[in-house]
C-alpha cells in the first residue's frame, strides 16, 4: 500500500493529523526526502549495501579467516581443501554481517528555540533526512532527544516504512531545559548496549561544555558525528543600548551596555567558540558539520554525503 | 559685550524655569533605569565580550553622571534661548534706527547676482537688518533717491518696516544724499541712540559724502552697508534734437555716450525715429571716455509732425553693461507750427510781393483783408497781422498780438481811404512816429545779429524814400535796419505781450522784393514775431527735477492776438501722463505745469487751449552713469554717541553681523545650535539604541 502511494503522499496524509508541526514535514519536505534518497544512492554507486559489516565473524557470506576446529562446530564449515594439504581440520570464518545502528543525538535544550527558523526545527529536519537515508539503507535508526538529561528516545527501527515512527517522534519533540551534554551522553551510552553511529545535532551551547560527553562516546566505542547548528543572526545580534540579558536555559542575567565595540568582542567570542569546537573534533577525529541555518538543510545532507563516512 | 540682558524673560523667571528643569532631570536620574530584558541563547559568550566593560563601576557612574551633566546642560541652553538672551551693549536702551535705502539709478545695476539689482541687494540687506533688530528698537525707512521721500514712521513693527523694504523701487534719478542724510538727521534729533544704517552702492561723488561728517556732528551713528562693485557701464549722458531753421523737415542729433568702464569699449548706437531705426553707427570708446554723438541730416516727413526719437547704446560684442537705465536716451523731434497770418491791405493794392515771400515759407497760411471793411475782432483767430498801408486804431495801445507794420508813414487808419497824408489823430494810433522822408537812402542793418536779418543781405537796396520811424523809450523798441545811417528804417518792438515790426519805406517802392533777401527778411519777421521760444528744439529733461513746462493759452498772457485785452481763461490743472502710462493731474503756475518727474521716457502734458505737449526725459547724469563704487567712502565717527558701528561689518558681499557673530544679536539661534551639538554628541557618547 505504502509502496503503490508513494512515500510523499503518505507522509502528507499522516502530517495532516499532526496539525502544531505539520508544516514542519510538509509535502515539499518529503519530497526532498526522497531526492536525497536517490542522491545517496548514486553517491554510494557500487559500495552501496543494506549492511555494514562488522568485525566480527560469523554468518556472512565473505570469507575472513580459519581457525581450528572445535568440538560443536557447524562440520559445514570446515575448509576440507585445506584439510587435504595441510592435514589439519580448519574452519572457515566469515566476516558476519549486521546492521548499521545510527543513533541521533537531537540537542532540545532552550537555546535550540532559538533563530528564525528555530534551530530546533532545522535540526529536526536535518535528523529526519539523514533517517530516512539510514531507514531506506536498512541501518536501524534511533532518535535521543536531550538537554540536561536523556529524554524519551526513540527505539531502533528499521526500514523505509519505518519513517513514520521517526517523523512522528519528530514532530512531538520539544526544546526546553538547560543543556548538560556530558550527563545526557552519559545515560545514553549506558541506555544503549549496541555500538554505532552517534550523530551529535546541537548548537553546542554547553555551560559545562560538550567535549566530556564526546569524549564518553568516543570511549565507549560508539563513531560520533556532530553537527554544529549556527544561526548566523547570532554572531551579530541587533542589540543597543542598556540591556539585561537572560541566559534562556539557565536563567542567569547579566547587565549590559551593548556598543558596537562590545558587538565587535561578541563577534570576536563567538567566532573563537567555533574555532574551539571544530578544533576539539579535527583533533580527536570527530567528523564535525557547522550547519548554518541560512544553508538549506538538504545541502546540508548533501555536504555529508559527499564528505563520506557518514553511510560505508 | 557688558553683559546679556533677556528680551523675553526675566532673570527671575528663566532662574526658576532652570531650577526646575534641573529637579526634574536630577529626579529622573535618581530614579533607577530599568534595563530592558533581553533573552540570549548562550550568556557565557556575552559575558566573554563584555568582562572588561562590567569590570568598571566606577567608570560605569561617571558615565552616567556626565549622561546628566548633558542632559542639564542641554535643558539650560534652551530655557536660556528661550529667555532671548541680547548683548546688554544693545539692550541698555531702544535705538532709533533710519534705514537709508538709495533708490536712485545707478541701483538699477545688476552686478550682484543672484540678486536682480544693487536696490534688491541692498533690500536683502536692509531686510537682515531689520531681523536683528530688537523689540524696543524702532526704524524708519527713507527712500534716497532724486526725492527723498521717508516710507514709514518710526515703528518697532519689523512687518511693516519689511513691507516698506520690499516695496522699493529703484528710480531714474539721481540720490539726494545729503539732503537724504540731512532728513535722517533732523527725524533723528533728540530720539534715543539714534542710527544711520544707509544700504546704498556708495557710488557719489564729491560733496554729497559732506552728510557724512554733518551727521556725526550730530552725535548719529552710522552704519554703512555697500552693495555692488562694478563700473562696467556705457551709457548715454546727453541727447537732444534740433531742427534745422533753413530747412524745418531735418532735424541733427546731438549727444555724447560716455564708457564708465576701465577698458575700451566698442559700442552700436542706433537712432529710433517712432519706432523704426534710422541709423546706426559704431564707436570705439577708450576706458573711462565720452564720445559726441552727432547725426545730421536726418529728415522728418512732415514740418508739423511730432516725432518721438530714441538712442539706444549697446555693446558690440552683444551682452549688457551693468546698467542699462542709461542704454536708451529719448528726444522730441518738435512740430513747427504753422502760423495764419492776415495781411490788412487797400483794396485794388495787393501786395504780391509779400505773398510771394509769405508762400515760400514753409508753414504760413494768410488770408487778405481791406482796410476798408477790416473787422479787429477776426484778429484774435491769427498768429500774427500784416498791416500794409493801414493800421487799426487801438494798435498802440493794444496789450498783446503779432503784428508787421509796413510803411509805417504812407498808412492810414482801418476804416478810411486815406491817402499819402497822415491825420494827426492817426498818427498818435500807431506804433511809431515818423519822421521828415529821406530819399533814396542807403539801408544798413543796424544789429547784425537781429534774428530778422538772418541770411539777409541789404547791400545796394534801393529805396525811393524811408519815412524814418522814431523808436519809444520804454517800449523795447530795437532798429534793426538804418536809413542814411541813423534813421530806422525798421524797428522791432518787443514789450511784453506785445511784438511789433515796422516798415519805414513802402517795399514796392524799393528794388528789394527783387532780391532774395526780401522773402528771408518777411519770413525771418514773421518767425521773429511769432516765437515763443525756440520752436526747432526742444530741450529734453532730466529725470529727478522738478518740470515747469509752459502750457499755451494755460494763462494771462499766452500767445494770441488779444485786442481786447480779455484773457481766455486758465485751467487750474494740467494732466501729465508719464512714461509709465499713469496718468496724473498737476497743478498749474503762471501757466506752467509744474510737477516732478522720476522715470525718464515720454512725458505728455495736456491743459491749456494747446494740443498735448511731448517731452523727454532722460537720465543724463554721468554720476549717476558711474556706477563704480567710491574707492574710500568717508565713514567718521559720531561726535557724542558711542557707536555701534565699530561692531557692525560693512562688508560688501558679507550678511549683517552686527556684533561680530554669526547670528548678529539672535544668540538664541547660537543657543540652540549648541544644544544640538549637546544632542549629538550625547548621542555619539552613549550611542542610543537605534534598533531595538
Amino acid at each position: 500500500m505504502i509502496a503503490r502511494l508513494g512515500l510523499a503522499s503518505v507522509l502528507s496524509m499522516n502530517s495532516v493529523a499532526s496539525a502544531p508541526d505539520g508544516v514542519l514535514f510538509d509535502e515539499a519536505f518529503l519530497k526532498k526526502l526522497e531526492y536525497l534518497h536517490i542522491v545517496s544512492k548514486k553517491v554510494f554507486s557500487g559500495a552501496a549495501r543494506a549492511e555494514r559489516r562488522s568485525t566480527k565473524t560469523g554468518q556472512g557470506v565473505e570469507f575472513a579467516d580459519h581457525r581450528n576446529y572445535a568440538v560443536g562446530d557447524d562440520l559445514r564449515y570446515i575448509d576440507w581443501s585445506v584439510y587435504g594439504r595441510l592435514d589439519k581440520l580448519l574452519l572457515r570464518l566469515f566476516e558476519e554481517e549486521e546492521d548499521l545502528w545510527i543513533y541521533f543525538l537531537l540537542d532540545a535544550s532552550a537555546s535550540m528555540s532559538f533563530g528564525e527558523p528555530p534551530k530546533f526545527d532545522y535540526a529536526r529536519r536535518v535528523v529526519a533526512a539523514l533517517a530516512y537515508v539510514g531507514l531506506a539503507n536498512l541501518d536501524r535508526v534511533s532518535v535521543a532527544p536531550f538537554n540536561d538529561g536523556l529524554g524519551a528516545r526513540l527505539d531502533p527501527t528499521r526500514g523505509k516504512g519505518q519513517v513514520f515512527k521517526v517523523l512522528e517522534f519528530l514532530r512531538g519533540a520539544r526544546a526546553g531545559g538547560a543543556t548538560c551534554t556530558a550527563a545526557a551522553l552519559q545515560a545514553f551510552v549506558h541506555r544503549s548496549k549496541r555500538r554505532g553511529l552517534a550523530v551529535l545535532v546541537s548548537d553546542l551551547y554547553d555551560p559545562a561544555g560538550y567535549e566530556e560527553g564526546l569524549n564518553y562516546l568516543r570511549f565507549h566505542k560508539f563513531e560520533p558525528y556532530v553537527i554544529h547548528l549556527l544561526d548566523p543572526a547570532e554572531a551579530r545580534p541587533a542589540l543597543r543600548g542598556d540591556l539585561e540579558l537572560v541566559d534562556a536555559e539557565t536563567g542567569a542575567l547579566r547587565a549590559v551596555t551593548v556598543t558596537p565595540r562590545v558587538l565587535q568582542r561578541f563577534a570576536r567570542a563567538h567566532e573563537a567558540y567555533l574555532r574551539r569546537a571544530e578544533e576539539f573534533a579535527r583533533t580527536h577525529a570527530v567528523p564535525y558539520f557547522r550547519a548554518s541555518l541560512d544553508v538549506p538543510f538538504e545541502e546540508l545532507v548533501l555536504r555529508i554525503f559527499r564528505a563520506g563516512g557518514f553511510v560505508k | 559685550m557688558g553683559g546679556v540682558f533677556f528680551a523675553f524673560l526675566s532673570v527671575r523667571t528663566l532662574l526658576l524655569v532652570l531650577g526646575g528643569a534641573a529637579a526634574g532631570l536630577i529626579v529622573l536620574y535618581l530614579l533607577r533605569l530599568r534595563r530592558r530584558r533581553v533573552a540570549v541563547p548562550f550568556l557565557p559568550l556575552w559575558a566573554e565580550a563584555t568582562s572588561d566593560a562590567q569590570s568598571s563601576a566606577l567608570l560605569r557612574r561617571l558615565r552616567r553622571l556626565w549622561s546628566l551633566l548633558l542632559a542639564l546642560a542641554f535643558a539650560a541652553l534652551l530655557a536660556t534661548a528661550a529667555a532671548d538672551p541680547r548683548p546688554a551693549a544693545h539692550g541698555e536702551a531702544a535705538r532709533t534706527v533710519v534705514l537709508l535705502v538709495d533708490a536712485s539709478a545707478s541701483m538699477q545695476a545688476t552686478d550682484v547676482p543672484p540678486a536682480a539689482s544693487r536696490l534688491g541687494r541692498a533690500v536683502e540687506r536692509a531686510l537682515a537688518y531689520v531681523d536683528g533688530l530688537r523689540p524696543a528698537d524702532a526704524a524708519m525707512v527713507v527712500r534716497a533717491d532724486g526725492q527723498v521721500a521717508p516710507v514709514t514712521s518710526f515703528t518697532p513693527d519689523k512687518d511693516l518696516l519689511r513691507e516698506a523694504l520690499r516695496g522699493l523701487a529703484a528710480t531714474d534719478t539721481r540720490a539726494d544724499f545729503r539732503g537724504a542724510l540731512a532728513l535722517a538727521g533732523d527725524a533723528l534729533a533728540g530720539l534715543p541712540r539714534p542710527t544711520v544704517a544707509v544700504f546704498s552702492d556708495m557710488a557719489v561723488r564729491g560733496e554729497a559724502a559732506l552728510g557724512l561728517p554733518d551727521l556725526a556732528a550730530r552725535g548719529v551713528a552710522t552704519e554703512l552697508f555697500p552693495v555692488g562693485s562694478s563700473g562696467r557701464n556705457v551709457g548715454i549722458t546727453a541727447f537732444s534734437v534740433r531742427r534745422y531753421l533753413a530747412n524745418r523737415t531735418a532735424f541733427e542729433v546731438y549727444g555724447t555716450v560716455q564708457n564708465f568702464h576701465a577698458a575700451p569699449l566698442r559700442v552700436a548706437v542706433r537712432l529710433y525715429l517712432d519706432g523704426a531705426q534710422v541709423s546706426e553707427r559704431l564707436m570705439d570708446l577708450g576706458p573711462r571716455a565720452a564720445a559726441p554723438l552727432v547725426e545730421a541730416d536726418l529728415t522728418v516727413g512732415d514740418v508739423a509732425h511730432e516725432g518721438r526719437l530714441e538712442a539706444r547704446v549697446a555693446l558690440a560684442a552683444g551682452g549688457a553693461d551693468d546698467l542699462p537705465a542709461d542704454d536708451v536716451a529719448y528726444a522730441v523731434v518738435p512740430p513747427h507750427r504753422r502760423v495764419k497770418a492776415l495781411i490788412v491791405g487797400r483794396a485794388g493794392r495787393e501786395n504780391l510781393f509779400l505773398e510771394a515771400a509769405l508762400v515760400g515759407g514753409e508753414a504760413v497760411d494768410y488770408e487778405r483783408a481791406a482796410c476798408e471793411s477790416f473787422d479787429a475782432t477776426r484778429l484774435a483767430r491769427y498768429d500774427v497781422a500784416v498791416f500794409d498801408g493801414c493800421f487799426p486804431p487801438a494798435i498802440a495801445a493794444a496789450g498783446s498780438g503779432r503784428f508787421l507794420l509796413l510803411d509805417v508813414g504812407g498808412a492810414t487808419p482801418v476804416g478810411t481811404a486815406g491817402t499819402a497824408a497822415t491825420p494827426a489823430s492817426a498818427t498818435e494810433a500807431v506804433p511809431w512816429r515818423v519822421g521828415p522822408p529821406v530819399a533814396f537812402p542807403p539801408l544798413a542793418p543796424a544789429r547784425r545779429d537781429h534774428p530778422l536779418l538772418r541770411w539777409v543781405t541789404l547791400a545796394d537796396v534801393g529805396v525811393a524814400e524811408v519815412r524814418p520811424l522814431l523808436p519809444v523809450p520804454g517800449r523795447g523798441d530795437q532798429v534793426v535796419v538804418t536809413a542814411g545811417g541813423d534813421k530806422a528804417a525798421i524797428v522791432a518792438r518787443s514789450d511784453g505781450a506785445v511784438r511789433a515790426v515796422g516798415f519805414g519805406f513802402d517795399v514796392r517802392r524799393s528794388d528789394l522784393p527783387l532780391r532774395i533777401a526780401f522773402p528771408m527778411l518777411v519770413l525771418n519777421t514773421i518767425d521773429w514775431l511769432t516765437f515763443s521760444g525756440d520752436d526747432a528744439y526742444r530741450a529734453s529733461l532730466r529725470a529727478g527735477t522738478v518740470f515747469s513746462i509752459p502750457l499755451e493759452g494755460a494763462a494771462e498772457g499766452a500767445p494770441g492776438v488779444v485786442l481786447d485785452g480779455a484773457a481766455s481763461r486758465a485751467p487750474a490743472r494740467a494732466r501729465v501722463t508719464f512714461p509709465s502710462g499713469a496718468t496724473h493731474e498737476v497743478p498749474l503756475h503762471d501757466g506752467r505745469a509744474v510737477f516732478y518727474g522720476a522715470e525718464r521716457g515720454f512725458y505728455t502734458v495736456s491743459g491749456g487751449a494747446a494740443a498735448p505737449l511731448l517731452l523727454a526725459a532722460n537720465l543724463a547724469d554721468p554720476e549717476e552713469s558711474d556706477i563704480l563704487p567710491a574707492p574710500a567712502f568717508p565713514t567718521p565717527t559720531p561726535l557724542s554717541v558711542p557707536t555701534v558701528s565699530a561692531a557692525a561689518a560693512t562688508t560688501s558681499s558679507g550678511s549683517t553681523t552686527r556684533t561680530g557673530l554669526p547670528f548678529g544679536d539672535d544668540w538664541w539661534r547660537l543657543l540652540l545650535v549648541a544644544a544640538l551639538v549637546l544632542t549629538l554628541a550625547e548621542w555619539l557618547t552613549y550611542n542610543r539604541r537605534l534598533t531595538v
